[in-house]
């Protein structure tokens, strides 16, 4: 039995995606984003009654972590009182996560409107340094020299002696997603490819078997979604989409623990909070239109299609080099270039529900002439709309391997 | 030769009052490694109470100190390129110890076309400072 449909996504913003900045806040990105989002719905501040923020580089919050004090800022930054506030509990708190949080909030009617927002401006990094947030500042972690890729790649190259996957596989996950950015104008990347696998392979070595355009961008920018009553949603500017239903799992102290394929402590991915997010929301996997894996790393976007069921165990390698990833295949991925190739602040896991918000509403630039207007050619070189989707799937993971959530999402 | 100290560049670990003990074991060339004292698991990191009993109590046991390679990296794009100048390319690894944890490390000693997932390491412990001493895994002798 598919869940009730009533709490709806009636407003998505993202700003400008950038690799400079400027010396802008995370606290001025998702302003900015929140404005628009609202906007989009038509919407106005007072009107909201709950937020999830997450947002970086805000001189007014008292520390970094301070919870409470820090989001207790809210209602006096935003000039209005919050009757539901939450914060991002882990690196994917703010997409998934929150969005089934505030289903929760607004299916018990604690809140009517809910602002969902993220910003993250980060201060340049000395010449040749990693970005801090890399080194995996961890007792028992950061005297390796580990830096995030490695931990990915550690997963990978036990992934790939366990079921066979190729680095070439892994290449070609990353080829789809970028050239979807090459032809998105909100993309960091766009106008850059479109790629090959051989492009993949030969650009720089990270962390073996993950080149650079295997990993994720490093870059600044933010974004904001609202949610409210489907009852509410159905008198606002924009069609509404509903969260059929979804799930979250937290599983182990990333960059601290060895990411391991299978978990001896804390459990695995289990396949069991996958079925039942699909069963909340009704739908099977044949069901979904569009896939926005959480892509922060080539292994994290083939692995997912195997945790959450859109292939076997072992199976992402080869469904990775087909054309089932494609806009006009089975399961059309990262449609908007994903965290290797749209954005990647740090915590972008928002803009994947965003994505696939857009692209159940028609609303998808790219460098067709009608885009605007909602008029696509599906001419691949210039066009990366889905055809005519109806439900879309959006992930939002933390670590590699064991921690993650989807929702699923549907227009009318 | 200037004093070890000033030269280790690199980042080191922070013992805490927790994890002293460790690294105390590290100094001697001992690889410590909890045991819980309810059901006799041995757990890695340090953990305050049992991830499957949740029993507190705990000792601190020595390991063989061998294991096998579950997977590894090679590093090509250190953190700090100025502090792993010498290192780069270098090898990260998660080895399973004979006892059941799994541990991420440094693979040294081994040339980089020669480690194969699964080969029988050992560890071997390399002083960066006076206070620390750092485990490490090469293949087993
Ligand atoms: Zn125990």
């Amino acid at each position: 039995m598919p869940g009730p449909r009533d709490a709806a996504i009636v407003g998505v913003h993202t700003t400008h995606q950038t690799r400079d900045s400027g010396g802008r806040t995370g606290l001025s990105y998702g302003l900015e984003a929140l404005r628009g989002a609202l906007d989009d719905a038509g919407l106005e501040l007072k009107d909201v009654q709950g937020l999830f923020a997450q947002l970086s580089g805000w001189p007014n919050a008292p520390s970094e972590g301070s919870g409470y004090y820090a989001m207790a800022n809210w209602p006096y930054q935003l000039g209005i009182p919050i009757n539901w506030l939450t914060g991002a509990v882990n690196a994917a708190g703010t997409g998934a996560a929150a969005i089934l949080d505030a289903t929760a909030a607004i299916r018990m009617g604690s809140v009517d409107t809910v602002a969902i927002v993220l910003g993250a401006a980060r201060p340049a990094q000395p010449t040749g340094k990693t970005a801090p947030w890399t080194w995996n500042a961890h007792e028992f972690t950061q005297w390796t020299g580990s830096i995030t890729p490695a931990q990915f790649a550690l997963v990978a190259r036990r992934h790939m002696h366990q079921y066979g996957t190729t680095p070439e596989q892994l290449a070609a996950i990353s080829v789809t997603i970028r050239n979807h950015a090459s032809i998105n104008p909100a993309a960091v990347m766009f106008q850059r490819g479109p790629y090959t696998v051989d492009d993949v392979l030969s650009s720089r070595m990270i962390a073996e078997p993950l080149t650079v355009l295997m990993c994720a961008l490093v870059n600044d920018g933010g974004g904001a979604l609202i949610m409210t009553t489907a009852e509410r949603a159905r008198s606002l500017r924009k069609p509404p989409v509903y969260v059929l239903g979804g799930a979250d799992q937290l599983s182990y102290p990333a960059y601290a623990e060895a990411p391991l394929l299978k978990r001896h402590v804390g459990g695995d991915f289990s396949r069991e909070w996958v079925a039942r997010g699909f069963a909340q929301a009704g739908v099977g996997h044949d069901d979904i239109d569009v896939v926005e894996l959480y892509d922060g790393f080539a292994i994290w976007a083939l692995m997912q299609l195997e945790l959450f069921g859109f292939c076997g165990e072992g199976e992402g390698g080869p469904l990775a080099q087909g054309n089932d990833l494609e806009l006009d295949g089975r399961f059309p991925v990262c449609t908007d270039g994903g965290c290797q190739a749209f954005s990647h602040n740090g915590t972008p896991s928002l803009f994947r529900p965003i994505e696939a918000v857009r692209q159940l509403r028609g609303e998808v630039m790219d460098l067709c002439p009608g885009w605007a207007t909602g008029d696509h050619t599906y001419d691949r070189s210039i066009c990366r709309k889905v055809r005519d989707p109806k439900i879309a799937f959006a992930a939002g993971m933390g670590p590699p391997t064991g921690g993650g959530n989807f929702c699923i999402l549907a227009r009318d | 030769m200037a004093a070890e100290t000033s030269e280790y560049l690199k980042p080191l670990p922070r013992p805490t009052p927790f994890s002293e003990p460790f690294w105390e074991g590290a100094r001697q060339h001992k690889l410590l490694v909890q045991r819980c004292e309810s059901c006799g698991r041995f757990r890695w990191t340090p953990q305050l109470a049992c991830p499957w009993c949740l029993a507190e109590e705990y000792e601190w046991r020595e390991a063989s100190g061998r294991g096998t390679l579950y997977s590894f990296t090679v590093i090509h794009r250190p953190p700090d390129p100025v502090a792993f100048a010498g290192d780069v390319p270098y090898v990260l690894a998660v080895v399973e110890l004979e006892e059941g944890p799994f541990m991420q490390t440094n693979l040294v000693g081994c040339p980089l076309e020669a480690i194969r997932i699964d080969m029988p390491v050992e560890v071997t412990f390399e002083r960066a400072t006076e206070e620390i001493s750092l485990y490490k895994f090469r293949p087993a002798r």
